[in-house]
């Protein structure tokens, strides 16, 4: 019945408390779209074949864990993997401190605390190398990138000027001095505000990147480089 | 190293079985759950979802919503074209693969 399917779902959400919150909740949300679909006899069925709410919360741990290949095999069955074996640079709250450092160091301590935050990023095993690459780089190719403009803007600014004054000896009809300044300055400005607003996004992207994982295997495993060797 | 040599053998294909039966058609989690364990591939739907967010973080499957006949919405599972190109990958290396380990294997047998 009906309150067969609440009492299990509520069972599995109690169960799920240690699992990861993006995992525990496509867990909860896979289960109750199954029972809901269900009449009450069936549903009652599925509940048991979905069998120990806390055996399917023991075995998401492990599936997401990262079982090193020394761990004994007999330790397996009462282990529950618990946040406190995790190592610090493996942990989410490292992973956080390091993408808010990478956003907000800065603004702490001016430059070094944005170093601090890729140091803290790289150390950190919640992310793929693409991604720590992603954060640290976009912000300096886009710093890079309109110190370059800038320049070009620069040198025109120059030529333009050289040009003029070795005219035919007529003044220049505008010859003001703020131009080649707010052509400058405006760049400036600019290329501060965009890395001012992009750094603190990397550092965002990479927490939104983090959802769901867990401490003990951030990466997806592949099988396919072994395969490719041994089949060679 | 007595640990269940069939549980990391497992561990090892389980994901490219799971492209493998979404390659036929996408799938929603309790039928990928079933399918799954009914071939002895996973314990249960617990396992399931980390190794479906692994998939998804890889950029091999996504999802989609679509309401099922009898009520709910339903999570469908399908492949991505990067996940369509890595069970072509997994399947160029795994004929070799298998024949080479049971070389191997049968080489050794007394």
């Amino acid at each position: 019945m009906m309150t067969a399917t609440a009492d299990y779902l509520a069972r599995l959400e109690v169960a799920l408390r240690d699992v990861p919150h993006g995992i525990a909740a496509e867990i909860r949300a896979g289960v109750a779209e199954e029972l809901r679909s269900l009449e009450p006899d069936a549903a009652e069925a599925r509940i048991a074949q979905l069998g120990d709410p806390a055996v399917i919360a023991r075995e998401a741990l492990d599936a997401g864990g990262y079982a090193p290949p020394a761990a004994p095999a007999a330790a397996r069955p009462d282990t529950v993997v618990s946040p406190g074996s995790v190592p610090v640079a493996r942990s989410r709250g490292f992973a956080i401190a390091a993408a808010l450092t990478l956003s907000f160091g800065g603004y702490l301590v001016p430059v070094v605390g944005w170093f601090v935050g890729v140091a803290l990023v790289l150390l950190s095993s919640m992310w793929r190398t693409w991604e720590k690459l992603v954060a640290i780089l976009v912000p300096v190719v886009l710093f890079g990138g309109l110190m370059l403009f800038s320049f070009a803007a620069f040198t025109t600014t120059g030529a333009v000027e050289v040009h003029e004054a070795s005219g035919t000896g007529t003044p220049p009809e505008v010859e003001n001095p703020l131009v080649p300044d707010l052509l400058l300055a405006g760049p400036h400005f600019l290329i501060i505000i965009a890395v001012a607003v992009v750094i603190p996004l990397s550092g965002l992207w990479l927490l939104w990147r983090m959802r769901g994982r867990t401490p003990q295997e951030p990466f997806p495993r592949t099988v396919s480089r072994p395969l490719g060797e041994e089949a060679s | 190293m007595t640990a269940d040599v069939g549980a990391q053998m497992r561990k090892g294909v389980v994901e490219y079985c799971v492209l493998g039966l979404l390659a036929r058609e996408p799938m929603y989690g309790w039928q990928l759950a079933d399918a799954l364990t009914e071939s002895g591939l996973i314990a249960s739907i617990g396992t399931l979802y980390p190794l479906l967010g692994r998939l998804r973080d890889n950029g091999w499957v996504t999802t989609f919503d679509q309401p099922s006949d009898s009520g709910p919405v339903r999570r469908y599972y399908r492949l991505t074209d990067a996940g369509v190109a890595q069970l072509a990958l997994f399947r160029t290396q795994w004929r070799p693969f298998a024949l080479t380990v049971s070389r191997l294997v049968g080489e050794e047998a007394p």
